[in-house]
């Protein structure tokens, strides 16, 4: 991962030095996409290279029984990722209420969808799904143009000066992808739970629902 | 639910109001061009520079609203992502810029004399690259407009936006707004006599035809949105409410109904029919003037006020237009969905 991105660096940044000196933006451009289709081409080595992962993906299961709406996930959240004070967090407990008056809390953040639209819309190729599901944003591009707020059906993605901002399971705070993030940690009603998608399907009998969305989220109800 | 969408403000919806209006201007531009080359290469060329203000406007727009605009300035790194309709759009409205600017340049009045001093092939050449850049910037032109809808309508939060309608009025709003700014410049241009008569007709009839298609196309948009009642369609049927009678209404139907259509169908109209009254043997206004029917100068202002009140009525509904469609553009609720299944399954076990 932080090959590549290197990689991609050096390529745009020798396009930009080229782009200055140049006023046809249509030139600049044909210049640019022949590097950049060539480093999608390495990308998609590295990729299919890395490591034994197939098809792994990482989600999250809520048992909305369980949810009392304590705040420790929101919390845990906002202090791993440093979240400032007046910045939303990553991850929000919302109230449902039923028809007949039943009420649930729901903890949630990025879906981290099968097909995520906000990576399909980002016009700077800021947001990736990696090999293991989890979907990331690189504050290095992202221009803050908020169509991947638009895009997504969640209206997850929210911005600060530096851009973008979501949950990516605690990688940037260390977490390693398979490790529980800090979220998931705080959980003290076992409502929380995070994991391979299909093991915690499994570890419920087959008996969560899967949130419904055409990106396909990875985000199983009880 | 039934909040306004406002993590957009109003830099995209003037993005893609300038957008629109700046590739109808150029086709309406090379419309008039191919009709009488002569007597509309001036207009033509004005509203070309036009257009190409409008879409540099719009993408200075598009970048101000980022949260990192001097990143978004390298537009070869930030709109890099061919999956995105923003970079294709992106990459179109600078395309449809350079064909304009060509266009602009090459049917310049010096231009012309250049080439027509250089003997008749020059000329020739001059005019057939004219034509040319006319056809494909009339492409190029017709992609940015439909665009500036296909930009909403790939957003699939929004449900409102989700509809293969949406490009179609837009384009069409898109020629609508276009037509209006070429006939202000028109009359800018010494007081409508810049064009001849037959040309501001002409005019006239595409903006009745325009709105009698934009009408309908509305009346489709809304029909499909309203007529939808479950799962996703329940907030674009919201979104529908809110603009035809909730918080936007007034803005709607006062401002895209009535000032962006009404309006500038009755003035055309009217118009058209009075010039028909006047001449019916089909003298243009130009030709009257010509002919010796000289305006005195209160009748000239008069005559132009009445000339830009349909347009100006045009640009302030189009305009308005994105705005309403921008700002109404709630986001469906899945996760209600979601849970409303859980709540249902919860019963089912009891």
């Amino acid at each position: 991962m932080n090959q590549r991105a290197t990689g991609e660096n050096a390529v745009s940044r020798r396009t930009a030095l080229m782009g200055l000196s140049a006023g046809a933006a249509a030139a600049l451009w044909c210049a640019a996409a022949v590097p950049r289709a060539m480093a999608a081409g390495e990308d998609a080595g590295v990729e299919s290279a890395s490591e034994a992962v197939e098809k792994t993906q990482y989600g999250f299961l809520v048992d909305t029984r369980n949810c009392v709406n304590c705040q420790k996930c929101v919390a845990a959240c906002r202090k791993a990722n440093n979240t400032p004070d007046g910045t939303p967090a990553r991850r929000e407990v919302r109230l449902f209420e039923s028809h007949f008056g039943a009420k649930a809390y729901l903890s949630y953040g990025c879906m981290h969808c099968e097909k995520p639209a906000c990576a399909e819309v980002c016009p700077a190729g800021a947001i990736s799904k990696r090999a293991d599901g989890i979907v990331v944003v690189d504050s290095e591009r992202c221009i803050g143009c908020k169509y991947c707020y638009q895009a997504c059906p969640f209206s997850v993605p929210h911005y600060t000066k530096g851009g973008m901002d979501k949950c990516d399971c605690c990688l940037g705070a260390g977490v390693a992808p398979g490790d529980e993030p800090n979220c998931a940690a705080a959980c003290m009603f076992g409502a929380l739970h995070y994991g391979r998608l299909d093991d915690l399907q499994s570890s419920c009998g087959n008996t969560a629902r899967k949130v419904e969305s055409s990106t396909g989220p990875s985000y199983l109800l009880l | 639910m039934t909040d306004l969408q406002m993590v957009w403000g109003w830099q995209p919806s003037l993005y893609l109001f300038l957008g629109g209006m700046g590739a109808g201007a150029f086709v309406t531009a090379a419309l008039l061009y191919f009709r009488n080359p002569e007597r509309s290469r001036s207009v033509a060329c004005a509203s070309s520079w036009g257009a190409i203000v409008c879409l540099a406007v719009g993408l200075l727009c598009l970048l101000t609203e980022l949260t990192n605009p001097l990143r978004g300035l390298m537009l070869w790194q930030s709109f890099s992502h061919f999956t995105s309709w923003m970079t294709i759009g992106a990459w179109l409205l600078v395309a449809a810029m350079a064909v304009f600017f060509l266009f602009a340049l090459l049917s310049l009045g010096v231009m012309q004399t250049a080439a027509a001093r250089k003997g008749a092939k020059a000329a020739a050449l001059h005019a057939a690259i004219l034509k040319l850049l006319a056809v494909a910037g009339t492409v190029v032109g017709l992609g940015v407009a439909a665009y500036t809808g296909v930009l909403l309508m790939t957003a699939p939060g929004v449900p409102l936006w989700n509809s293969a309608l949406l490009p179609v009025l837009f384009a069409v709003s898109g020629l609508d707004t276009g037509v209006a700014l070429v006939e202000l410049i028109a009359v800018a241009k010494s007081g409508g006599n810049s064009l001849e008569g037959r040309e501001m007709r002409f005019l006239e009839k595409l903006t009745v035809a325009l709105v009698i298609a934009e009408l309908a196309v509305l009346a489709l948009f809304f029909g499909f949105l309203l007529g939808q009642g479950d799962g996703a369609n329940v907030s674009a049927a919201a979104a529908s409410q809110m603009l035809l009678g909730g918080v936007l209404a007034p803005a709607f139907w006062g401002l895209v109904v009535v000032a962006g259509l009404a309006l500038p169908m009755t003035m055309a109209l009217w118009a058209l029919v009075a010039h028909r009254r006047a001449n019916p043997n089909g003298f243009g206004r130009a030709e009257a003037l010509e002919s010796g029917g000289k305006l005195k100068d209160g009748q000239r202002r008069s005559s132009s006020f009445i000339a830009i009140l349909g347009p100006i009525g045009a640009l302030a509904g189009g305009c308005a237009l994105r705005f309403l469609v921008v700002m109404a553009g709630i986001h469906g609720d899945p996760l209600a969905d979601a849970m409303a299944s859980l709540f249902q399954d919860a019963i089912a076990r009891l």
